[in-house]
C-alpha cells in the first residue's frame, strides 16, 4: 500500500492511498493546489508524485468521492 | 474531524466498497460531508435513521452503517414522515435526488415542508435523471442538453431552494461538492435544526450531464462550480441578469416555527389526559 510522511503545520502527516478504491476520476490529480497526486499511464489511478509539495489542505480527501484518499494526522501515526 | 480511514472504519461497511458509482461522480464526497457532520454532531449512529429514494443518490445508505430504508420513488419523505412520528427521539434524514424530490415526489416535498416536521431532506442535485441515462429532469437548466433534451431543454427548471422556501420550510440552504467543508457545516446546521431542513447539494455527473453538454471530465465540473457560485449576501446585490447562470450557496432561511412532531405530541397529551380523566 503505497504511502508517505511529510511534516506540515507543526505535525507529521500521512497521505494513504487505497488503488483497490481509487477510480481513476482525476479529481485529485487536477485539483490539489499543490500538485501532489499523478496519474498512472495505464490505470488512470492517482498516485503520490511529489508528497513533499503537501500543503495540508486537507480537500483531497473531503473531495475523493471513492474514499480512495485518506490524511493520517500525528496522534494517530 | 475524521479522516477518512477513521470514517470507514466507524460509519462505513467496508466490505461493500468500492462504491457503485460512476468514476469523478458527486454522491461519495457528498455522503462522506453528511457523516462528518454526523460525527461532529456527536450523534450516535443508531439513532439516526436514513431514508433513501431512487436513483444513484438512494446508494448512499448501502454504505453507511446507519438504519436505512429504501423507499419507493419520490416517497423517501413519505417514509421519513412516518418514521419520525412514530420514533420522535431519531433522527431522521432523508437522502434524494432532484428528480426524485422535485419531480416524482413533488407533492411530499412541497407538504413535508409545510407542515415543518423535524427532518432534514438533503437533495443531490446532478441536473439529469442519472442512473436511467441522462433523461433531463425539473432542474436540468433552460438550454442544456440531457438524452431527452438533445438540443437543448425548452422547459424552465425549478430553483429548489426557492420552492422549499415558498413551501415553508424553516431551514434551506445550498452548497456545492467544490464548497465542501461549507457543505459540511451547511448539514450541520440543518441536521441540529429543529424542523423541516432541505439542503441542495449541486452535484456533478460527468457520464451523463457532462458528456451531452461537452464538460465530461469531474475536475472541470468542479471548476465549474467554484466559478459559478455566488454567496446568498453577494446575490443580493446582483441583478436578476447578473446572476444567470449562477449557483447561489449558503443558508437562505434559518426560522423557528411550530413544529408538526411537538404540536402534534401537545394534542395526544391534552387529549390523552382528558380521556383518562
Amino acid at each position: 500500500m503505497p504511502d508517505s510522511v511529510v511534516t506540515r503545520k507543526g505535525q507529521r502527516l500521512r497521505i494513504l492511498l487505497t488503488p483497490r478504491y481509487c477510480k481513476g476520476c482525476g479529481i485529485c490529480v487536477e485539483l490539489c493546489p499543490a500538485k501532489v497526486f499523478g496519474s498512472e499511464p495505464a490505470t488512470g489511478k492517482a498516485y503520490l508524485a511529489a508528497v513533499e509539495r503537501c500543503v495540508d489542505c486537507g480537500l483531497c480527501e473531503l473531495w475523493c468521492p471513492d474514499y480512495a484518499i485518506s490524511l493520517e494526522r500525528e496522534a494517530n501515526l | 474531524m475524521l479522516s477518512t480511514a477513521q470514517m470507514l472504519e466507524k460509519y462505513y461497511l467496508v466490505d461493500k466498497l468500492p462504491n457503485i458509482w460512476c468514476a469523478g461522480c458527486g454522491d461519495g464526497a457528498i455522503a462522506a460531508a453528511l457523516v462528518r457532520a454526523v460525527d461532529e454532531l456527536g450523534i450516535d449512529k443508531n439513532s439516526l435513521t436514513q431514508v433513501n429514494g431512487i436513483g444513484c443518490s438512494g446508494r448512499v445508505g448501502a454504505y453507511q452503517d446507519f438504519d436505512v430504508i429504501k423507499g419507493t420513488h419520490g416517497r423517501a419523505l413519505a417514509f421519513a414522515t412516518g418514521i419520525k412520528l412514530f420514533k420522535p427521539e431519531l433522527t431522521v434524514v432523508a437522502i434524494m435526488g432532484d428528480g426524485d424530490c422535485g419531480a416524482i415526489g413533488g407533492n411530499h416535498f412541497i407538504h413535508a415542508a409545510r407542515r415543518n416536521i423535524d427532518l432534514t431532506a438533503l437533495v443531490i442535485n446532478n441536473r439529469i435523471y442519472g442512473m436511467t441515462g441522462g433523461q433531463s429532469s425539473p432542474t436540468t437548466p433552460f438550454g442544456d442538453r440531457a438524452s431527452t433534451a438533445l438540443t437543448g431543454s425548452v422547459e424552465r427548471p425549478f430553483d429548489l431552494c426557492q420552492l422549499a422556501i415558498g413551501a415553508g420550510a424553516t431551514y434551506v440552504a445550498r452548497g456545492t461538492v467544490y464548497h465542501i467543508k461549507q457543505l459540511q457545516r451547511l448539514l450541520k446546521n440543518a441536521i441540529a435544526h429543529k424542523g423541516f431542513s432541505f439542503v441542495e447539494v449541486v452535484s456533478q455527473c460527468p457520464i451523463y450531464y457532462g458528456r451531452y453538454n461537452d464538460e465530461a471530465s469531474p475536475a472541470a465540473m468542479l471548476r465549474w462550480q467554484k466559478e459559478s457560485a455566488v454567496s446568498v449576501t453577494a446575490a443580493q446585490g446582483l441583478s436578476p441578469e447578473e446572476l444567470q447562470g449562477k449557483i447561489v450557496i449558503g443558508e437562505f432561511v434559518a426560522k423557528d416555527e411550530p413544529e408538526f412532531v411537538s404540536e402534534y405530541q401537545a394534542l395526544i397529551d391534552r387529549y390523552g389526559q382528558e380521556a383518562a380523566e
